[in-house]
C-alpha cells in the first residue's frame, strides 16, 4: 500500500478510529493485524518471511538475553546475523553475485540466475531486526518477553517499507506502554501527513515524471537536458524520501507513536559530514553505530579512520541495491568524508553558524559546493550501469545545449526554490511542523486546506508514482 | 425587566455578537489566505509544466483546435517539450505564404502524425525534412497532425486550413479506422465539423457551432489556461472514462474486461469516403498507410481511385522483423505509438521515397 495513494487514506481512515476504541490489550493485536495487512496489500507471500524474520530474532534475542556465556551468545548472533543477512542477500544480491562472477571469470552461470521478486522493503526491517539482537549482545538492551510487541516493533506499518530504520531502544517501550496520541501528536501527526505528501506527490513525482522519462533512454538526451534531469533528480530523491518520512511519523503520531526524524534539511549542509548527519538519518546512525564503530571507528589512528569511513561507506553504497553503480557511490562519499576529516582539525560542529554577512556568504558558497559535489554522486546512483555514467559524464564533458534552455532552466530552478524554501522553513523553527508556529489558525488552516487540495487532485489525475527507496 | 437579568441578556447578546464577528473574521481570512495560497500553487504548477498539456480552443471553422502560441509538456507513453507555433501547428513557425522556390510539403493524420511522445528533432516530420534538404531541394515539412483526427476530420482541416499554406504536396496518413462510419459518425455529436453528402455533393457541415459543448468551450476558455483548470479537467476525464474508481480503490475495483471482439469484418466504403477521395484525387496528394490496410481498401484507393499510396508497413514490418518493435515504450511498458525507432524509420522511409517523386516532377 503506498502512502500516496487513496487506498492508503481509506486504510488509515478505517485503522486510527478503531484503535482509538479498542482497550489496550486488543490495540496491539489490531496494531499488529493492520501492518500485515498493510505489507500484505503488495503480496502475501513476503509477511512469512517478515514473520520468519520476527520469529529468528525474538527467539535469538531472548537466548542470548538468557546466557552469560560468551561463545554461546556469539552462536546466537550469528544465528541472526546469517538468517538476516542469508535472507537478504538471497533475495537483493544472488543475481548480482552471479553476473559479477561471471563477467569477471568468464564462466557461464545462466543456470544459476533466479527469476526473484524483491520483497518490499526487506532491507529495512531486515536491519530494524539485526539492530536489536546486536544491542542485546552488547547488554544495551534487554530482551523482549512480549512476541506481539516484538513483532510489532518488526512490522508497524508506518516505518515498516522504508524507515526511518527503528532502535528496539526507542520503539519497543512505547508499543510496551502503548497509549492513545496526544492532543499535540495528533495534530502534528496530521501537519506532517499533508506536508510529506504535498512533498512526495506535487514535488518527488512531479520531478520524477521528468527524471524517469530522460534516465530512461538517456541516449535521446542532449547534455543539458541530461544535467537537468540530474538537477531534478536531486531534487526528486529528497523531496520523495524526506516526504515519505514525514508521511510515516506523522501516521505513527497519529497512532500515539513518535518516531526519529529522518531527515534535517540536507541540502543547506556546509560540510559533507554534515550533510551525512543530515541525510538519511536513520540509515547513516545505523551505518555508524554498528558498522563503521565496530571496524574501529576513529580510534585505531588516522589511516584507519579513513579505511573504516571508507569501508561503511561502500558497504552502505551496497546497502541500496546490487548494482556496482551504489558501490561507486557510496564510495565517492566515502572519499568525501575521509578528505573532510583529513583536512578539517577541528570537532566538525552539528550546523554551521553564519554571525554576519561574510559568514553567511561563506556559508552560501560552502552549500553550493556541497549541493554540486552530492549531485555528481546522484549520476552514478540514477544510471542503470557503470556504462551508463560514462556516456553521460561524456556528454557532460561535450556541452550541448538544447534547444529548450530556458524552460528547462526555469523548471528546474522553481523545483529548487520551492526544495529549499520549506528546508529554510524547517531550519529556521527548527521544526517539520513548522506550519503550526502559525498563530493565526485560519490562515494556518487555509494552507493546510490548500497544500492538501491540491494534492489530493493531483492525486486524481492517475496511478501512484511508487517511492524511489521501495526498490532498495 | 429585572435589571440584572437585562444586563445578563446583553452580556449574553454582546458574547454572541463577538463570536459571530471573529468567525466572520476567520472566515475572511481563511478565504483570502486560501486564494493566495492558491494562486502561489498556481504559479508553481505553470513554472513547473507539470499540468501543462496540450490546451485547446474551438474554432468555429475547424473545430476544436490546440491554442496557438503555447507551450506544451506531455508525459505519456514517451515524453515530449514542445511547442504549437503562431499558426496552429507543432514544428517552426513557416508563414502562410510561401517563399518562392520552395517546395512545401504538408503533413496530415492523427496521433501517429502529431507525434507528441518525442522531442520534435526525433519526430519523422524533422528527420524526412533534413533528409530531403540534403539533396539541395529548399524543402519545407509542416506537420497538421491533430489526435483522434479521421479521414472526414483531415480533408475538413486541409480545406479549412492547410490550403492557405500552398503546399505542393500533401500527405495523407490514414489507417483502417479512420475510414469506418463508426469512427467518423460518432465525432459528429463532437467539437468538430464533417464531411457529408448534401444533393449528391460533398460539403462540410459546421451544426457544431450550434451544440451547447461550443458555447461551454467558447466562454471558459480561460479557464483551461490555468493549471488549476487542467487538473480539474484531467479528473472529470479520468471520472468519464470510469478511471476514477480504479485510482480510488486501486485492487478493490473489478472492472468488467470487456471481451476482445474480432474486428476483421470488412470495412465498407460509404460514399462520402468515396467522394473525399474523389475530391483528393484533384489535389497533389499522397495516401500514406500508417498501418495494415486491407486489400478492399487497397484496391479502391490505388485502381478506383487512382492516388497515389506509400506504405509504411513496408520499412515498419522490418523492424518488427529484426525485433526492434517500433510501438514499444520500454519506460511505460507498453506499446502504443511509434518510439524514437519508428520515427527514424518512417522519417527516412519517407524521404526516399518523397525524394523519387520530387526528381520525377524536375522540381
Amino acid at each position: 500500500m503506498l502512502f500516496n495513494s487513496f487506498i492508503f487514506l481509506f486504510f488509515l481512515g478505517i485503522v486510527v478510529p478503531i484503535y482509538f476504541k479498542l482497550n489496550k490489550k486488543w490495540k496491539k493485536t489490531f496494531l499488529l493485524i493492520s501492518s500485515y495487512v498493510f505489507y500484505g496489500y503488495w503480496d502475501w507471500r513476503f509477511s512469512f518471511l517478515l514473520l520468519i524474520s520476527t520469529i529468528v530474532d525474538f527467539w535469538v534475542g531472548q537466548k542470548i538475553d538468557a546466557t552469560t556465556h560468551p561463545k554461546r551468545r556469539k552462536y546466537l548472533l550469528l544465528i541472526s546475523l546469517l538468517v538476516n543477512l542469508g535472507v537478504l542477500g538471497f533475495f537483493k544480491y544472488f543475481n548480482f553475485f552471479v553476473d559479477s562472477f561471471q563477467s569477471s571469470f568468464g564462466a557461464n552461470l545462466d543456470f544459476l540466475h533466479l527469476n526473484i521478486i524483491l520483497p518490499v522493503g526487506i532491507s529495512f526491517y531486515t536491519f530494524q531486526t539485526l539492530s536489536y539482537t546486536i544491542d542485546i549482545y552488547r547488554r544495551k538492551l534487554k530482551s523482549t518477553k512480549s512476541f506481539i510487541d516484538f513483532a510489532i516493533f518488526v512490522s508497524f506499518f508506518p516505518q515498516l517499507v522504508a524507515g526511518p530504520i527503528e532502535r528496539a531502544v526507542n520503539l519497543l517501550p512505547q508499543i510496551k506502554n502503548i497509549k492513545l496520541p496526544t492532543k499535540i501528536q495528533l495534530k502534528e501527526g496530521i501537519v506532517l501527513i499533508i506536508y510529506g505528501l504535498f512533498k512526495k506527490v506535487m514535488i518527488g513525482d512531479a520531478t520524477g515524471k521528468y527524471v524517469d522519462n530522460i534516465f530512461g533512454n538517456i541516449e535521446h538526451y542532449n547534455s543539458t537536458e541530461l544535467m537537468f534531469a540530474l538537477v531534478l533528480f536531486s531534487v526528486q530523491i529528497y523531496a520523495d524520501f524526506s516526504g515519505y518520512s514525514n508521511i510515516a511519523r506523522g501516521t505513527a503520531k497519529l497512532l500515539g507513536f513518535e518516531l526519529m526524524k529522518n531527515f534535517e534539511q540536507p541540502y543547506l549542509s556546509a560540510n559533507i559530514t554534515e550533510f551525512w548527519r543530515r541525510w538519511h538519518i536513520s540509515l547513516s546512525s545505523w551505518l555508524k553505530d554498528y558498522l563503521y564503530i565496530p571496524l574501529g571507528g576513529n580510534r585505531l589512528g588516522k589511516f584507519r579512520t579513513y579505511i573504516n569511513l571508507l569501508l561503511t561507506m561502500l558497504i552502505g553504497g551496497l546497502w541500496h541495491g546490487a548494482n556496482w553503480n551504489f558501490v561507486i557511490w557510496g564510495g565517492l562519499h566515502g572519499i568525501y568524508l575521509a578528505v573532510h576529516k583529513l583536512t578539517t582539525n577541528k570537532k566538525i560542529a552539528e550546523k554551521y553558524k553564519h554571525v554576519n554577512l561574510r559568514s553567511f556568504v561563506v556559508f552560501l558558497f560552502k552549500i553550493i559546493v556541497i549541493y554540486l559535489l552530492v549531485l555528481l554522486t546522484w549520476l552514478f546512483f540514477r544510471t542503470s550501469d557503470f556504462n551508463e555514467s560514462l556516456f553521460f559524464l561524456d556528454k557532460l564533458i561535450n556541452w550541448e545545449w538544447s534547444e529548450y534552455t530556458i524552460r528547462l532552466v526555469i523548471i528546474a530552478t522553481t523545483f529548487l526554490i520551492v526544495t529549499i524554501f520549506f528546508d529554510i522553513l524547517e531550519y529556521r523553527t527548527k521544526s517539520h511542523v513548522f506550519f503550526l508556529k502559525i498563530k493565526n489558525k485560519a490562515v494556518r488552516n487555509a494552507i493546510l486546506f490548500c497544500l492538501f487540495t491540491t494534492t489530493l487532485m493531483y492525486m486524481f489525475q492517475g496511478k501512484p508514482m511508487p517511492f524511489v527507496y521501495f526498490q532498495f | 425587566m429585572n435589571p440584572l437579568r437585562e444586563m445578563s441578556f446583553c452580556l449574553i447578546q454582546d458574547r454572541y455578537n463577538n463570536n459571530n464577528m471573529k468567525m466572520i473574521k476567520n472566515s475572511l481570512i481563511f478565504i483570502f489566505t486560501s486564494v493566495l495560497v492558491f494562486i502561489i500553487i498556481e504559479i508553481y504548477l505553470t513554472q513547473t509544466e507539470i499540468m501543462q498539456p496540450l490546451t485547446g480552443e474551438v474554432d468555429k471553422h475547424l473545430g476544436f483546435i490546440y491554442s496557438p502560441s503555447q507551450d506544451f509538456v506531455m508525459f505519456n507513453e514517451g515524453f515530449c517539450i514542445s511547442s504549437i507555433n503562431s499558426f496552429g501547428f507543432i514544428g517552426k513557425e513557416y508563414p502562410q505564404k510561401k517563399a518562392p522556390n520552395t517546395y512545401r510539403i504538408t503533413l496530415l493524420g492523427d496521433s501517429y502524425v502529431q507525434g507528441l511522445q518525442v522531442f520534435e528533432r526525433y519526430h519523422f516530420s524533422t528527420i524526412f525534412e533534413s533528409e530531403l534538404k540534403k539533396s539541395n531541394i529548399n524543402i519545407e515539412v509542416l506537420n497538421f497532425g491533430v489526435a483522434g483526427h479521421n479521414l472526414s476530420d483531415m480533408y475538413c482541416y486541409y480545406q479549412n486550413k492547410v490550403v492557405k499554406f500552398q503546399p505542393d504536396l500533401t500527405l495523407f496518413f490514414i489507417c483502417e479506422n479512420d475510414l469506418k462510419e463508426k469512427t467518423i459518425t460518432e465525432k459528429r455529436n463532437e467539437l468538430y465539423p464533417y464531411a457529408e453528402i448534401q444533393n449528391d455533393s460533398l460539403i462540410i457541415n459546421y451544426d457544431f457551432t450550434k451544440n451547447v459543448k461550443y458555447k461551454i468551450y467558447s466562454n471558459t476558455k480561460f479557464l483551461f489556461n490555468l493549471s488549476f483548470g487542467r487538473l480539474v479537467n484531467k479528473m472529470y476525464i479520468n471520472i468519464q472514462k470510469k478511471q476514477a474508481f480504479s485510482i480510488l480503490f486501486d485492487k478493490f475495483y473489478f472492472s468488467k474486461t470487456k471481451q476482445q471482439i474480432s474486428q476483421k469484418k470488412e470495412i465498407d466504403i460509404t460514399n462520402t469516403t468515396e467522394l473525399i477521395f474523389e475530391e483528393l484525387k484533384k489535389q497533389e496528394i499522397i495516401i500514406v498507410y500508417r498501418d495494415t490496410i486491407n486489400q478492399e481498401i487497397n484496391d479502391f484507393i490505388t485502381t478506383k481511385i487512382g492516388i497515389q499510396k506509400i506504405d509504411l508497413n513496408d520499412t515498419l514490418n522490418i523492424l518488427k522483423q529484426n525485433n526492434e518493435k517500433p510501438n514499444y515504450w520500454k519506460i511505460t511498458k507498453q506499446n502504443g505509438h511509434w518510439n524514437h525507432k519508428g520515427h527514424k524509420a518512417v522519417g527516412e522511409f519517407l524521404s526516399n521515397k518523397i525524394t523519387n517523386i520530387i526528381d520525377e516532377m524536375d522540381f
